[in-house]
């Protein structure tokens, strides 16, 4: 029984070890997904299409619960609440009061920067398990919310209709599905670079020295409140973005699409994913919401089941996320096939081994 | 007032099915640090085999109940050997793999249930209908509440008096020097899994006495669960019993004296005044292991 144990936690260590890839391998990886994202519409369906815009749209939203996670190590079931904030600021903004899709977002991203921070303020006083279980409690409310409405919705849990509100981004007429698609790539792409940015930032780094040891961090002089409820805003702004985007995507938003099972949804494709690798969470977004379409399957509940078993055997043995595995599979790949392949009498250098 | 004493009895029969919860919840988190989720499908279970059992089968509700206790509580003896025992150095990777669990659970109740994802319901177990200065209690009420406050009883008796219950409650407020005196911490946890499933089992049993499940109703359950255990401070079973009871009946009062549509939100809103007020609960709680 022990013997399993530390066998498990061997596999653990050597697929999880962050090892970075050498610049030139990671550029070709980089291009080659920019490839393949870029000429996605030429090979799918259309339904596959929607499904991928969507699945950028939800990226957005993870990114903001990457940052908080990622960089300063809380956790939040509750950005589906957040997203849902947006969505619906979004949608009533312009349906009830005429304001078009540019005036909305900004409108949306204040809405849920302002309840993100506020959201933070439980971090301030509770850790660990009590915040997750509050944040549990604050998505749900809002669905509650929602739910039993103002006299914006039409009837209980009807849900509000956006009918063609998107606008033309810079003379690109949104009519088309492959259009649409474009200019949610160039979202996911400004997120992605918004992330980098603020990783690389100063205050990237005070996140990081907030996670790590946040009594330390507070010795030397670092605010933990102003740190966290920045942090918290940040991620607000990205799930407003996500959420405005989203409700103009499926011209139908309703309660039910925000619940506390959509913010462990989220929390589990940043898991998935990896918070921490730029990349992770649109892997996790993407493993998510594709996996019921793979065409083998055809039993929605054996989807659901293999999908809740992956994440369990995931988190027991790949806890960083499946960016990390690959990339460790990977390199365990590429230095077999480096010694298959050029048998020298020395072991042959490979650049990546211990650099960091 | 009849209309009062019936919601009194209503609200302490939900309160019941939720401290029968709430206690296997705060005695796990209590002793491992896991926030168990996937509680609430193990509750669904529970009341799907006594469904199973008595309509199915025709058999009686009281075989339906001994077979569900049994087959819930060795069902969680096996999530703890198969899946938790491997997260207790990391309680959030626990958590986030009872998020899976609900998943794999209500799914695989969906695939093995001869009707699917339907309600399913019970011919109420005690037909007979008590009259008490008016209002018309139903039998099935009365065994709801009486067999919870019994074994909330002998376990309250087992936690606070005897000696495996000091060496329990030992252990949670300090694993490690409760290992070094010589307490099978281990054996402890499996146990506290086993007693919480059990829990479990009796609850959905007596659950589907009181109104139809369906397979996704567990979800509701163990939010009200923790929001109680919360209340009393978790890992402190005498206060989760307590805050469950308060919390039925504020929902049944809520229900038919407010607006009954915002009732669910009221375990949601004393959960996060509270945790904001008082972070480790209402009564004192204890903080688990450290998290990671």
């Amino acid at each position: 029984m022990r013997m399993k144990t530390v066998a498990t936690n061997q596999i653990t260590e050597a697929l999880s070890a962050p090892r970075r890839l050498p610049t030139a391998e990671r550029v070709i990886a980089i291009i080659g997904l920019g490839i393949f994202i870029l000429l996605l519409p030429e090979f799918t369906t259309s339904r596959h299409l929607f499904l991928a815009t969507v699945t950028g749209t939800t990226a957005i939203a993870v990114y903001g619960l990457a940052i908080i996670f990622g960089q300063a190590g809380i956790l939040s079931l509750a950005h589906a609440g957040l997203w849902a904030i947006g969505a619906y600021t979004g949608a009533i903004f312009f349906r009830e009061f005429g304001w078009s899709y540019w005036a909305v977002l900004p409108l949306s991203i204040v809405f849920s920067s302002i309840a993100a921070a506020l959201l933070a303020y439980p971090a301030l006083r509770i850790r660990g398990h009590f915040f997750l279980i509050a944040t549990f409690g604050f998505g749900e409310l809002v669905r509650i919310v929602l739910e039993n409405g103002g006299g914006f919705e039409s009837g209980r849990r009807l849900g509000l209709i956006v009918q063609g509100g998107m606008p033309d981004f810079f003379g690109i007429g949104l009519q088309s599905a492959n259009s649409i698609y474009y200019v949610t790539v160039a979202y996911l792409v400004i997120a992605i670079l918004a992330v980098y940015l603020i990783r690389r930032s100063d205050f990237g780094a005070t996140m990081r020295a907030v996670r790590e040891n946040e009594d330390l961090a507070e010795s030397i002089g670092i605010r933990i409140a102003r740190t966290k409820i920045l942090a918290f805003t940040m991620s607000g702004a990205f799930t407003g973005v996500a959420g405005v985007h989203y409700a103009f995507l499926l011209k139908h938003i309703e309660p039910s699409l925000f619940g506390a099972q959509d913010g462990i949804e989220l929390a589990l494709m940043v898991l998935l994913g990896g918070a921490v690798p730029l990349l992770g969470p649109l892997l996790g977004a993407s493993v998510v919401l594709f996996v019921p379409e793979l065409p083998f399957v055809d039993n929605p509940n054996f989807v659901q089941i293999a999908y809740g078993l992956a994440l369990i055997l995931l988190i027991l043995l790949l806890p960083r996320g499946l960016v990390s595995g690959l990339k460790a599979l990977y390199i365990q790949a590429r230095d077999l096939l480096l010694r298959l392949f050029a048998p020298a009498p020395e072991p042959p250098q490979t650049p990546t081994s211990e650099h960091t | 007032m009849e209309i009062f004493l019936q919601q009194v009895v209503n609200g302490l029969s939900i309160g019941a099915v939720i401290a029968l919860m709430a206690l296997g919840v705060t005695l796990i988190f209590g002793l491992t640090g896991l926030v168990m989720f996937a509680h609430g499908e193990l509750l669904v279970i529970g009341g799907f085999l006594v469904w199973f059992v008595t309509i199915q089968l025709s058999s009686s509700f009281w075989l339906g109940l001994m077979f569900a206790i049994v087959a819930v509580g060795l069902i969680g003896l096996a999530l703890e050997r198969g899946v938790f025992r491997f997260t207790f150095d990391s309680p959030i990777n626990g958590f986030i793999v009872s998020l899976g669990l609900i998943i794999v659970l209500q799914h695989l109740l969906v695939e093995l249930s001869p009707v699917g994802a339907s309600i399913v319901d019970i011919p109420a177990p005690i037909g007979k209908v008590f009259d008490l200065g008016g209002a018309r209690i139903p039998g099935t009420r009365v065994l709801v509440v009486g067999a919870t406050l019994a074994v909330v009883a002998v376990m309250l008796w087992a936690i606070y008096r005897s000696s495996h219950g000091r060496a329990l409650r030992a252990s949670a407020i300090d694993r490690d020097t409760a290992a070094l005196m010589g307490i099978p911490v281990r054996r402890y946890i499996m146990v506290v899994f086993l007693v919480g499933s059990l829990l479990a089992g009796l609850g959905g049993a007596l659950m589907i006495g009181l109104f139809p499940i369906d397979p996704f109703i567990g979800g509701r359950f163990v939010i009200k669960a923790f929001a109680v255990a919360l209340a009393g401070g978790l890992g402190n079973p005498l206060g989760a019993i307590l805050a469950a009871f308060g919390l039925g009946l504020a929902e049944a009062m809520g229900t038919q004296y407010f607006q009954p549509e915002w009732s669910e939100s009221y375990a949601f809103i004393v959960m996060i005044i509270i945790l904001l007020v008082r972070p480790r609960g209402l009564l004192t709680g204890l903080q688990g292991p450290p998290a990671r």
